[in-house]
């Protein structure tokens, strides 16, 4: 793609138009079929006419919408007009534009549009959303946005796409077995048993029939069938997500393609990757399996993690560290376990909630007179040392000349590596309880938008002098680094564009961009 | 108990310093001179005590040889303000490393820019424990209404209810204290530097290459007050916007000057 393009307007598909008239209007006519349902409704007729209306000011709306968004590339914007009422008139800069999709759903396909959306890291939504353009627009807006955005790097013409990684088979069948949330699964088991055990009490002093009996096996049998159900969704989920994954590497950035039903189609650019997340969850660990979560700033965190996951879904751990050795630089990690004096504050958490089951199920007792054998809930204060020390095996932090990576969760443990040239803020934080056992927390704060988790580093419960030597090791180092970037980066240009040439700082800054430099 | 603590313990008071003085290009030079590593020790007396009469407190810890001698703590501070010098006698030491740094090539900031625009640690002004004092005592006063309430209800002397004022209200009064004598900012070489935090302990570099924009805020209380609020913001993912309360007027719009010209001067991109 490197033609001339000259100011044109462009325009939307305008095969999008029924499109859009479909989607919309089917959501209007069922609201007003809805109400029309729930209210007094004036007969068939008036609900029909309301439908026909509806129907008509939904195909005008659109029909304008689309006639009046247009969009043109300039030299170094892309510039959209917009608006059927209010009219917006937009620039984004190329060389901000952090993350470009492509969104296609199976009826969009049938037709043969494509919905591309463009973040930058500003704002609380995506920046640029075209609904629609034909697929190959949208493919070759992609391609113009990256080749706009590397200007200024000599460029290799004949780049081809590298194939970083490909999902067969077997991993998308790991992936279905490993993708359950069990976080919630645990709820569940304990909602389960805990109803199961307060519907025994009552119904053996009530009912002692055969029958009841076998009403209260019903009890766990619905919760275990509820955990099956659950797991056999969210692996369905899964693997119609990332049916046919593959992350592609072209140029200096990353690309991916995943989804049966709903396809997607992304661009990363490596010079806008923040930190990088691998996952994995009790199952996928036992497996030998992680997940990678590339993330920049382009997402704002309220967004649907559907779009949100730009990420290698399952991949055995070696590649999954390769991978980020491609990325980013890393090197092997060898991990720093906070003092074992840390497993004592969890013993006290967990014995604590305990504890407070405990007399739950004892005020319930008191109240209500059931539950004769309250006391029985301590017995999970076994369960506590374990738990104590599991939580602290999957805790610890990293750090080298180029990285700091912290790592934590046991049900899904997280390691988060963040380049110190990415650094936002670094704290470390002393609560009571850790100034009684002279420990702290060390959190290394970045711009990346990756959900709850995302974004932060956080090495848990290291010890006090540790933490504050860090804190003050991660800030140099990331001085140094930036000192060292905004220098590579002044020198061939003149510093107007610091985020864009990318390739040429690439020795520096981290040994993956090395390659194509 | 965290070395913090001790030093406050520990250390007393500095001499009696300048006033603020209200121009900020005053600050500037009188700090230029305060900071100047290994510069005279009367550095600090040639601000001029031009400015209204703020109290000495916001300025504790200027004084040169509070950096190299910890140990002499000479006269009294009306604020009972201790110095926080000696966890931070390393200042002097830094500065220099800096300025090393500089002269190494590793940080490209201009040493002038460097010795007009820091400062050594700073207290807030004892005047926000007012403000917080006054969202406390509603807070607490809303709690002990409650609280009554629950022990008339279950028929109790409603007396108790005093006991519950007593202790909320003390139990506010200590807050208020801890967390003023807990905080501090420091504008340091490259990077604004906070400690606060009552409960938990909270120690935050902020780079000047990463903030977005400065902000300084007023509400309604804090004009009553007379005071005024930081806020800087980075593109962090959490935490985004760090405020720093309890300053005077002219303070803030000092720190907020120094801070933007130090994050001019720190020119890291888009700051992502």
């Amino acid at each position: 793609m490197n033609g001339e393009f000259g100011p044109d307007l462009m325009r939307l598909d305008s095969r999008s138009v029924p499109y859009r008239v479909a989607e919309n209007g089917l959501r209007i006519v069922g609201v007003i079929v809805l109400s029309s349902l729930f209210g007094n409704s004036q007969g068939l007729s008036g609900v029909l006419v309301f439908v026909l209306l509806g129907a008509v000011a939904v195909g005008a709306y659109e029909l304008a919408y689309v006639r009046r968004f247009t969009y043109k590339i300039t030299g170094d914007t892309f510039d959209i007009q917009s608006g059927v009422l209010s009219r917006r008139e937009r620039e984004i800069p190329f060389e901000r534009i952090q993350n470009v999709d492509i969104a296609q759903n199976v009826v969009q396909r049938a037709i043969g549009i494509a919905e591309v959306r463009i973040e930058t890291a500003g704002g609380g939504a995506s920046e640029a959303q075209l609904r629609y353009v034909s697929r190959g627009e949208a493919t070759r807006l992609q391609e113009l946005i990256s080749d706009r955005k590397q200007e200024g790097t000599e460029r290799d013409p004949g780049a081809a796409d590298d194939i970083l990684f490909e999902l067969s088979d077997r991993e998308l069948g790991i992936l279905g077995v490993t993708s359950a949330n069990f976080r919630f699964f645990g709820a569940i088991v304990v909602l389960f048993s805990l109803v199961g055990s307060a519907g025994a009490q009552r119904t053996q002093a009530a009912f002692p029939e055969p029958r009841m009996q076998l009403l209260l096996l019903l009890g766990p049998a619905v919760a275990v069938g509820a955990l099956v159900l659950l797991w056999v969704l969210s692996g369905v989920q899964a693997v119609l997500r990332y049916y046919g994954f593959r992350l592609l590497r072209h140029d200096e950035e990353l690309r991916y393609e995943r989804g049966l039903l709903q396809r997607y189609n992304g661009t990363i650019p490596l010079s806008k990757v923040q930190t990088l997340m691998v996952r994995e969850n009790v199952l996928a660990r036992a497996a030998g399996y992680a997940s990678l979560a590339i993330e920049t700033a382009g997402y704002s965190p309220g967004q649907g993690s559907d779009s949100v996951e730009s990420a290698v879904p399952i991949a055995a751990r070696e590649r999954v560290f390769e991978l980020c050795k491609t990325i980013e630089g890393t090197d092997e990690f060898e991990f720093q376990r906070p003092p074992k004096r840390a497993r004592t504050r969890y013993l006290a958490r967990y014995s604590l909630i305990v504890a407070g089951i405990v007399a739950i199920a004892a005020g319930y007792h008191a109240l209500s007179g059931r539950l004769d054998d309250w006391y029985l809930a301590a017995v999970l204060l076994v369960l506590v040392p374990p738990a104590a020390h599991l939580k602290w095996t999957q805790l610890g932090y990293h750090y080298d000349d180029r990285h700091i990576v912290t790592r934590r969760g046991f049900w899904t443990r997280r390691t988060t590596i963040v380049p110190y040239y990415r650094v936002q803020t670094v704290s470390d934080s002393q609560s009571v309880f850790q100034r009684r056992r002279d420990l702290a927390t060390l959190a290394v704060d970045t711009a990346s938008s990756g959900g709850f988790w995302g974004g932060e580093a956080v090495a848990l419960d290291i010890d006090v002098e540790v933490a504050r030597a860090l804190r003050e090791e991660v800030h140099d180092r990331f001085q140094s680094s930036i000192t060292r970037r905004a220098e590579l980066l002044e020198t061939p240009t003149t510093g107007e564009s610091v985020e864009s040439p990318l390739g040429g700082e690439s020795p520096v800054t981290d040994g993956g961009r090395r390659r194509n430099g | 108990m965290s070395d913090g603590d001790e030093s406050r313990d520990s250390a007393t008071g500095v001499g009696p310093d300048d006033s603020l003085p209200s121009d900020s290009e005053e600050t500037a030079g009188s700090e230029r001179q305060m900071e100047k590593p290994g510069g005279p020790s009367a550095g600090d007396e040639t601000g001029q005590p031009t400015g209204p009469a703020v109290d000495t407190a916001t300025e504790t810890g200027t004084d040169p040889a509070e950096h190299t001698n910890d140990a002499v703590a000479g006269g009294t501070t009306d604020g009972g303000q201790p110095a926080r010098g000696s966890q931070n006698s390393t200042f002097d030491s830094r500065v220099d490393g800096a300025l090393q740094a500089i002269s190494d090539g590793e940080r490209r900031i201009d040493p002038g820019v460097l010795l007009e625009y820091t400062t050594d640690r700073r207290d807030l002004d004892p005047s926000v424990q007012y403000q917080w004092g006054l969202w406390t005592a509603i807070v607490a006063g809303v709690l002990t209404a409650f609280v009554t309430g629950l022990i008339s209800a279950a028929g109790a002397p409603v007396v108790l209810g005093g006991v519950a004022l007593v202790v909320l209200f003390g139990l506010g009064a200590g807050w208020v204290t801890l967390r003023y004598r807990r905080w501090v900012y420091q504008v340091r070489e490259d990077s604004l530097y906070l400690e606060r935090g009552v409960l938990v302990h909270r120690r935050t570099h902020l780079p000047y290459v990463r903030i977005q924009h400065v902000d300084t805020s007023r509400g309604p209380v804090e004009r009553w007050l007379g005071l005024s609020t930081l806020v800087v913001y980075t593109a962090g993912s959490r935490g985004a916007d760090v405020s720093v309360p309890g300053l005077k007027p002219e303070e803030a719009s000092d720190l907020q000057g120094r801070v933007k010209r130090l994050a001019i001067e720190a020119e890291g991109g888009d700051a992502l």
